[in-house]
């Protein structure tokens, strides 16, 4: 017992506090928290732009110069477009999607790898975001929409005031997975050779040819950080349901 | 009617298919069986080696090894010429190089079949530890960090490791690296003695050689320390890159097998097995074939 505890600490020591080798995973941390609050901000603006576009019901020209027929061809290619662009960012693997913004689309640029990483991670991010989004929207009655109009609210101002507040407190639990999934999903960005925990894990392997305990040191972590994530948010929806206790 | 002629042609799509995936590799034109008792020749009319004859006294090996009547061989199929993913006719599980031709031959003198398990370089040691392959053969340099973790045969391969830089470098030494950003292959040699270094601006880790190099040719390094043997057979698909040699920032090392430190009976088999292919020449000409 007290040898394979002293065989166990020795490994930490070579594992983790020789050469410093924590620095490589808190290095490798920090990138990955970078990436993912980045991709996380990326994923929500893409998202809702994205869901609006999917239920755009533009009525400009119809309204200002009664040419409703513009209107109607703008709506469509908006639909097609996001359609188009859910229906690629679904139907790919996230990997084969980061490979292809790394060595083709940003193949002959010099923008950082960390920020292709995260353009990568948003862009993908984004369309599930944005069926989370639409599906909130949806889940509204029709009549408290009506009902905003009928006040005399404009449609934005219900869009915004009546329609959001209530569509994104639906979706919240939706949307936390999401996020959760996201920061697991960083891990891919080390294919694009982005030393993050997932890379740093494997770096210390490659120096100290330990099979388990560098790996599971970054499980840990990932778990630790969506753990924070996860106690963080449940919070806030807690806070937001508090209204609907009566 | 109708019926009958699409369920005919669909039939009939199948058989070819069917054909197609099973018997087309068995008439592979040209393949003769060469082998005889302890001797080897090259056995196909392709083969570099055809017509050569090496030969090798079978050893005894009664030893377990980690698939019964196979030697599982650990590598990572991303170091032309070494190993290499190939669906030539010398390949075994896909792979092909010059380490899975020495590994055949040695799996042959001991009585086994070879298998190969292709994974991340950085996984082969830590596999041979845990005794889910039965050898690590990687181009693997002995260092003493390894050595310390799994046993290492007879040296079998001496090499060095170069800069790849573009035609434009004014690299000329190791030392030049200062303040260059430096691609690498995560866990390589060529990884370890880079971050040993002081005063380089970036390392770049990628997860093989070709993208290493694909990030120098699309300018997003300035330079790649990798081992000798890949550079080469990197830059001849690559125009406008050169190698730089520096013998006294890079010494020369040699390549091993890893075997797990307990498993001595397999190590002293390999060793040889090894021995007599250093001495018969089979690993010279073998090496020489691939790097042409």
């Amino acid at each position: 017992m007290t040898e394979w505890f002293a065989n166990l600490s020795h490994h930490f020591y070579r594992n983790f506090i020789y050469d410093n080798r924590w620095e490589w995973l808190l290095d490798g941390l920090w990138v990955t928290v970078r990436v993912s609050i980045a991709g996380i901000i990326l994923g929500i603006i893409l998202g809702c732009i994205v869901a609006a576009m999917r239920l755009s019901k533009v009525n400009i020209f119809g309204k200002y110069f009664g040419l409703g027929g513009i209107d109607k061809v703008i709506n469509k290619i908006l639909r097609i477009i996001s359609y188009l662009y859910l229906d690629i960012v679904r139907g790919t693997p996230s990997v084969t999607q980061i490979f292809i913004w790394y060595f083709v689309f940003f193949a002959p640029t010099n923008v950082p790898r960390i920020i292709v990483a995260i353009i990568a991670i948003g862009f993908n991010s984004g369309a599930y975001v944005a069926e989370i989004m639409r599906a909130g929207v949806l889940s509204i009655d029709k009549g408290q929409t009506e009902a905003g109009r009928s006040l005399g609210l404009t449609s934005f101002s219900t869009m915004g005031f009546i329609v959001m507040p209530q569509a994104v407190k639906n979706v919240l639990p939706a949307l936390v997975n999401e996020f959760i999934v996201l920061i697991k999903e960083t891990a891919i960005i080390s294919f694009i050779a982005v030393q993050d925990l997932n890379r740093a894990a494997v770096v210390i392997r490659g120096r100290t040819f330990h099979a388990w305990m560098p790996i599971i040191a970054a499980a840990v972590i990932y778990y630790i950080i969506i753990k924070i994530l996860t106690i963080f948010l449940r919070r806030l929806e807690k806070k937001i349901r508090q209204s609907d206790a009566r | 009617m109708k019926k009958a002629i699409i369920w005919i042609l669909v039939i009939a799509i199948i058989a070819v298919g069917v054909w197609a995936i099973f018997f087309r590799n068995g008439d592979d034109n040209g393949y003769e069986n060469g082998e005889e008792n302890g001797t080897v020749t090259g056995m196909h009319t392709n083969d570099p080696l055809y017509g050569l004859v090496f030969n090798i006294t079978p050893v005894d090996f009664d030893g377990e090894t980690a698939n019964d009547g196979f030697l599982t061989m650990g590598t990572n199929a991303d170091f032309a010429p070494f190993e290499f993913a190939s669906n030539s006719p010398w390949s075994v599980d896909r792979v092909d190089g010059i380490d899975v031709r020495i590994a055949g031959l040695i799996a042959e003198a001991l009585g086994l079949e070879l298998r190969v398990s292709d994974m991340d370089f950085g996984a082969i040691i830590p596999a041979v530890q845990a005794g889910t392959v039965d050898i690590g053969i990687a181009g693997m340099t002995i260092t003493a960090e390894r050595a310390e973790n799994v046993n290492f045969t007879t040296a079998y391969y001496t090499a060095s490791q170069v800069i790849i830089a573009r035609e434009d470098n004014e690299i000329e030494s190791a030392a030049d690296l200062v303040g260059l950003r430096v691609g690498v292959v995560v866990n390589y040699t060529g990884d370890i003695i880079v971050s040993d270094m002081d005063g380089v601006t970036e390392i770049i880790r990628s997860n093989s050689g070709v993208e290493s190099v694909l990030e120098l040719v699309n300018g997003r390094v300035d330079a790649v320390v990798i081992d000798r043997a890949p550079a080469e057979a990197m830059i001849a698909q690559h125009q406008g890159l050169v190698t730089i040699e520096d013998s006294s920032a890079f010494e020369s090392e040699n390549y091993g097998m890893a075997i797990r430190l307990d498993n001595l009976e397999l190590l002293n088999a390999v060793n040889a097995v090894l021995r007599q292919m250093i001495d018969n020449g089979y690993i010279d000409a073998i090496s020489a074939a691939y790097m042409m």
